[in-house]
């Protein structure tokens, strides 16, 4: 049966593939970096990145009939092979540290006794799962995480809002101007890079493209103010001190949900958000791995893609474990670096891609 | 005819077979039909005395054929091959032979019990007839409900040896022209030789579909059946059959019942939250409770905390296995209610009440509050009247129990993604199946539709 | 896909290491910490699982041990169960860990089962042992330390709720030094009676101070902790008293002086003064006596703080945050400072009703 995807259900992923960064990473440096003028980075960064958004839609919209690898074929021709192995590469490292992030977490905070890398098993199993079940299954799985990420957030701000005092956000501008654009533009870069996982899809395919645009931005929107009410209320109810005392600050502030002396200790039912996030988020990259390798190297049976997947989810199980445990100032360097780095790459890519397709274009038009 | 020399032949194998043979001048009318299938008195009332009582002339026996179609009184009346000789017998028509020319007009015995009371989905308010296993009377309690020409009803013969006629009803200018296509291209694939009842057709037609969850509704209640036809869906019946099954079907579909029209809009709103409240009660219940006790001390009241240890002190298992053998009498009690004729029943529910009851506390075996968790459960699984939805309560409230006890919260919340994926991925029919819930569809008339009283939940005519 | 399953359930069979039973627990209510010869003393208060009275009987556990994570390891070998901390109610601690700033809070914070909701108190000359001693054989709960700090703000805020979580807030904050509520014995020598005595605060020079329990009314007053609290006012020889329910106070920061605004509404509790009410000047004789007290009680606490050089009302920490280029918070002592501070101090007085009565006993004599 032909496959239906609604624009709706294609952008819901943006809020589990922009937050699956933020959680884990992205937090801790930008209020090491900024301290209390975070606030003001924060709307830094999101009128940067949206100039990354434009130009990541107008490369959406080129070839429409196309996936992504086929499009950097048509574009490049035989260049395309070494760029779309690049891909598949930059995108294997970067949800290989997202999964063990948060495998990491739940160790040393939940399970303390269990090591990470059985937990890292489970997710991964799961990933692997939902990736075998093609695009269709997963956008129906994160309109439905969209909104049990909406209720959770919704109950645990409204819970948590007798804590807060806007006076412990004070004093701002006490950090120095460059580090307030640093940390801006870090911000920009972790949330609006793993929305170039959106080419997983086809845009003809899904079946009202013209409301594409509109609904993208207003996902991203709704994404951004979800993100940013949690720092405002967290530094509000935690100080800055003890922020970047705390390992996990987003985790810790769920400690203090106290309603009616009952409900005392939620937050453990408030993991479900990092997790949906970090599943959906990761197993749209699984998608699009599996989506560049069928189409760089034209393999047409459904019983060696899974495979292949099965493989890819064991590597990844592995290979943090031994990358990640030598030393703690190498983690954060890999953490931090390595996603600008896929980001620059990502970015020059599309925007040399519009430039080539314009005078192509241009050339048909003039003969 | 050849035909007529393998039906005499027949005769020893197939001693119901009555042959008549009428003979004018020269030739012979011949007559046969089966005892058990067909009623003589229709054969005797409007054959045999018709053409005993009519004199024939020349004329007449040459063009008997026009002759019987014009006069004779009986309204079914069909003009057939020979290959089709024996499907009409063993249907319960009478065959007449005369000189190459073969019809065959219709007796039918009337084999069957009348409209009866439903016995498996019970009703206060609504009509309380129900179907039953003759193909025409089905049909009537449908026609009779739905007085449209619009109302089309198409015919297969499915099994090599039973040839069982299927039908699809379904309303012309609602329906899904493409969800027909693929309702009967998926019917012409099917090749086996036995169709006894719909259930076999239910299992052949659903395969690509890996889940627990019953993918396809079976209902027995004709208001019930032609409510979805008018909603724009198709209703595959099947003779001698007394269910009737509906497609497509949707998730949320298990969790309206039929009562809801006859009742007050709120009440039935109302009615409809606890159905999807207690759905998720009783598959995570235990498994929430299991993780708290075991990994996540730090979510209860102290005081609860205390009442919770100091029950488990006499305990000798652990809570996962204590709850695993609670679960397991409580499957042989409700697989013994189910299979035990109403006789014997009290019997066992007493042994049931006295095990479970106090005897198994007292002894020291199980605590008091995983009992009351464990009948929390399975109270609210009984709600569901359609019973398929129950192998599903049992498979997933197993692996969420063990999951609870492995990996605390984190593992119900695996369980429930694993959930999630599992019925997201079911396609019915080429629609996807959480259809309200899952793609989220911008519908502009749906307010009007919602004002005139109609919630037509499902007539998306394949907009995605 | 079936061998696959087969090798996920193998690893099913292997996360189980965190599964701890409830009976295997020991859940800790209260804790003592004292520091002698370079040693902690934890005490440890657990209720008794196998008791089957009606009330939660408690035992107590103490070990020493040079850091607190080993003493509670020593406590879990004595009781033969492992400690569960995350229903801590309160810990008392002796002064003397406040005196030579040794670093408890460490163990707290870092420990992922402990929530930091759990009550902090001191006491002046006893051991916090003793108090937990009392408390396991009394008749009373020991749950009880949990909500005498919450009646007590609601009713009477002659102490301060300090939960650690605050603990750890003002101790990183800049500008305000730790305000500690004290617990003793009613009678000294039987050991019985638990009552929240005054409040301490110690300086940058670990020079301690005590407020009595007017200085500590008036404390909560200014630092908006206080809900309900009663005040006694003079009048020649005898007294009235207030009940004031509307308390809020404002601090401002402006031109460099400290303004400290503060409102306070009330009715009359009861009135025993000679003047009767229904004379024409009454209210306006009420409303300055009571002024005149409530002044003066604001002015010699804040004159207190300067004297001591001890900062505990936050008037640094609202510079800080509003004037963050002040003065260079994280070099120099803001206590020196404070003497320095030119602070002003405006009271408005709302009496709103009168009670029941309408004219007092002694008036109608007259």
């Amino acid at each position: 049966m032909k496959e239906q995807i609604n624009s709706f259900s294609v952008t819901s992923l943006l809020l589990a593939l922009s937050g699956s960064t933020y959680w884990g990473i992205s937090s801790s440096y930008i209020i090491f970096k900024a301290n209390t003028s975070v606030v003001i980075s924060l709307i830094l960064g999101f009128l940067l990145s949206l100039l990354y958004c434009y130009i990541l839609l107008k490369f959406f919209s080129t070839l429409p009939e196309e996936s992504f690898a086929n499009k950097l074929k048509k574009l490049y021709g035989k260049f395309s092979i070494p760029l779309n192995i690049l891909f598949i590469i930059t995108t294997f490292l970067l949800s290989s540290t997202l999964n063990y992030r948060l495998a990491k977490f739940l160790s040393s905070q939940y399970l303390i006794d269990t090591p990470p890398i059985y937990l890292n098993t489970f997710i991964i199993f799961l990933i692997t799962y939902i990736a075998t079940k093609k695009t269709e299954t997963l956008t129906r799985v994160s309109v439905m995480s969209f909104y049990i990420c909406l209720i959770v957030f919704v109950l645990d701000t409204l819970a948590l809002l007798p804590e807060i005092s806007l006076i412990r956000l004070l004093p701002i501008l006490t950090v120095p101007e460059g580090n307030i654009l640093l940390s801006a533009f870090i911000f920009s870069v972790f949330f609006s890079l793993p929305c170039f996982y959106i080419n997983i899809v086809n845009k003809n395919k899904i079946v009202n493209k013209e409301k594409f645009n509109k609904s993208f931005m207003k996902v991203y929107f709704i994404s951004f103010l979800i993100h940013f009410i949690i720092m405002f209320s967290t530094i509000g109810i935690l100080g800055i001190d003890l922020m970047n005392l705390l390992s996990y600050p987003l985790y810790s502030v769920l400690k203090r949900i106290n309603v009616s002396s009952f409900i005392i200790s939620i937050e453990n039912v408030g993991i479900i958000l990092w997790f949906l996030y970090v599943i959906v988020g990761t197993s749209a990259m699984f998608l699009f791995m599996i989506n560049q390798i069928k189409d760089t190297f034209k393999i047409k049976k459904e019983k060696t893609l899974n495979i292949i997947l099965y493989i890819i989810g064991l590597i990844a199980i592995i290979f943090p474990n031994i990358i990640f445990n030598k030393s703690l100032i190498n983690t954060s360097f890999k953490m931090v670096i390595m996603p600008t780095i896929c980001y620059l790459f990502s970015i020059i890519i599309c925007l040399i891609s519009l430039i080539i397709y314009k005078l192509k274009t241009k050339k048909i038009t003039s003969q | 005819m050849e035909i007529i020399e393998k039906l005499k032949n027949n005769k020893d194998k197939m001693p119901d077979l009555q042959i008549r043979d009428i003979k004018y001048k020269n030739k012979t009318l011949y007559v046969f039909n089966l005892q058990s299938v067909s009623s003589s008195e229709q054969a005797n009332d409007f054959i045999l005395k018709y053409l005993s009582k009519k004199s024939f002339s020349k004329n007449i026996l040459n063009q008997i054929k026009e002759e019987i179609y014009n006069y004779i009184p009986s309204v079914s009346l069909v003009d057939i091959k020979e290959d089709e000789v024996f499907n009409y017998l063993f249907n319960g028509f009478t065959i007449l032979i005369y000189e190459e020319n073969i019809l065959a007009f219709e007796t039918k015995a009337n084999l069957d019990r009348g409209v009866t009371e439903p016995t498996s989905e019970p009703t206060i308010k609504g009509p309380k007839d129900s179907f039953n296993e003759n193909y025409n009377t089905n049909l009537g309690l449908i026609r009779k409900r739905i007085k449209s020409e619009n109302l089309y009803v198409e015919d297969h013969i499915i099994g090599t040896e039973t040839n069982t006629k299927v039908s699809l009803i379904y309303m012309e200018n609602l329906v899904d022209k493409e969800l027909l296509e693929n309702v009967k291209i998926h019917l012409d694939k099917i090749q086996t030789d036995m169709i006894l009842d719909i259930y076999y057709i239910k299992e052949l037609l659903d395969k690509e579909n890996k889940t627990m969850f019953p993918t396809v509704k079976i209902t027995e209640k004709p208001d019930l059946a032609t409510k979805n036809i008018l909603e724009g869906k198709i209703i595959i019946m099947c003779e001698n059959s007394n269910n009737v099954m509906i497609i497509p079907t949707f998730f949320l579909d298990f969790f309206f019942s039929d009562e809801d029209n006859f009742q007050k809009k709120a009440f039935a709103n109302f009615a409809k939250i606890i159905r999807i409240l207690a759905f998720f009660v009783s598959i995570f219940a235990p498994a929430i409770y299991l993780s708290l006790i075991t990994y996540d001390q730090q979510m209860l009241p102290t005081s609860l905390l205390i009442n919770f240890a100091t029950q488990r002190q006499s305990v000798p298992f652990p809570a996962i296995i204590e709850a695993a053998v609670l679960i397991f009498t409580f499957e042989i009690l409700y697989e013994g209610d189910a299979l035990t004729p109403p006789s014997r029943g009290t019997a066992l529910s007493i042994l049931g009440a006295l095990v479970l009851g106090d005897a198994a506390v007292n002894a020291g075996v199980v605590s008091p509050i995983m009992v009351i968790v464990i009948a929390i459960s399975a109270i609210c699984s009984l709600f569901f009247i359609y019973h398929d939805v129950q192998s599903f309560f049992r498979v997933y409230r197993y692996a969420l129990m063990i999951l609870a006890s492995i990996a605390g919260m984190i593992g119900i919340i695996i369980g429930f993604v694993f959930m999630m994926t599992n019925l997201c991925s079911v396609k019915s029919f080429g629609k996807p199946f959480m259809l309200p819930l899952s793609p989220k569809l911008n519908i502009k008339n749906r307010k009007k539709l919602i004002k005139k009283g109609l919630i037509a939940q499902n007539t998306y005519k394949g907009e995605i | 896909m079936k061998k696959i399953i087969l090798f996920f359930t193998l690893l099913l069979l292997t996360g189980c290491s965190d599964y701890v039973e409830i009976n295997e627990l020991a859940v800790a209510t209260g804790m003592a910490l004292d520091y002698k010869n370079n040693e902690f003393t934890v005490t440890l208060q657990i209720i008794d699982q196998q008791s089957k009275e009606a009330q939660n009987k408690m035992i107590l556990f103490e070990a020493n041990a040079e850091s607190i994570d080993k003493a509670i390891g020593k406590i879990s070998k004595l009781a033969n169960k492992k400690i569960f901390i995350s229903h801590l109610k309160a810990i008392i601690i002796s002064p003397e860990i406040i005196e030579k700033q040794i670093n408890y809070q460490d163990y707290f914070i870092r420990d992922p089962k402990s929530k930091m909701n759990f009550f902090v108190y001191t006491t002046n000359d006893l051991n916090p042992k003793d108090i937990l001693e009392s408390q396991t054989n009394s008749e009373v709960s020991s749950m009880y330390l949990d909500s005498l700090l919450s009646f007590n703000e609601d009713v009477y805020s002659s102490s301060v709720e300090l939960k650690f979580f605050n603990l750890l807030l003002e101790s990183l904050d800049q500008g305000k030094n730790v305000v500690y509520p004290v617990i003793t014995f009613k009678d000294k020598e039987k050991k019985k009676d638990i009552i929240l005595e005054n409040l301490i605060t110690y300086n940058y020079k670990n020079k301690k101070l005590t407020l009595n329990e007017k200085e500590s009314i008036t404390y909560n007053i200014l630092t908006n902790n206080a809900k309900e609290t009663i005040i006694d006012i003079n009048c020649d020889n005898k007294k009235f008293s207030l009940s004031l329910d509307d308390i809020k106070t404002k601090f401002s920061w402006k031109n460099n002086t400290f303004n400290i605004d503060t409102t306070l509404g009330g009715s009359l509790g009861s009135y025993e003064c000679e003047k009767p009410l229904t004379d024409k000047d009454a209210e306006k004789y009420i409303n300055d006596l009571a002024y005149k007290t409530l002044q003066d009680n604001i002015n010699n606490l804040i004159k207190k703080a300067k004297e001591n050089e001890n900062d505990f009302l936050g008037i640094g920490n609202h510079i800080y945050k509003f004037d963050y280029s002040y003065f260079n918070f994280k070099k120099n002592n803001w206590d020196q400072k404070l003497k320095d501070i030119d602070i002003k101090t405006k009271l408005t007085l709302n009496i709103i009703s009168k009670g029941e009565a309408r004219f007092n006993m002694e008036g109608e004599k007259q």
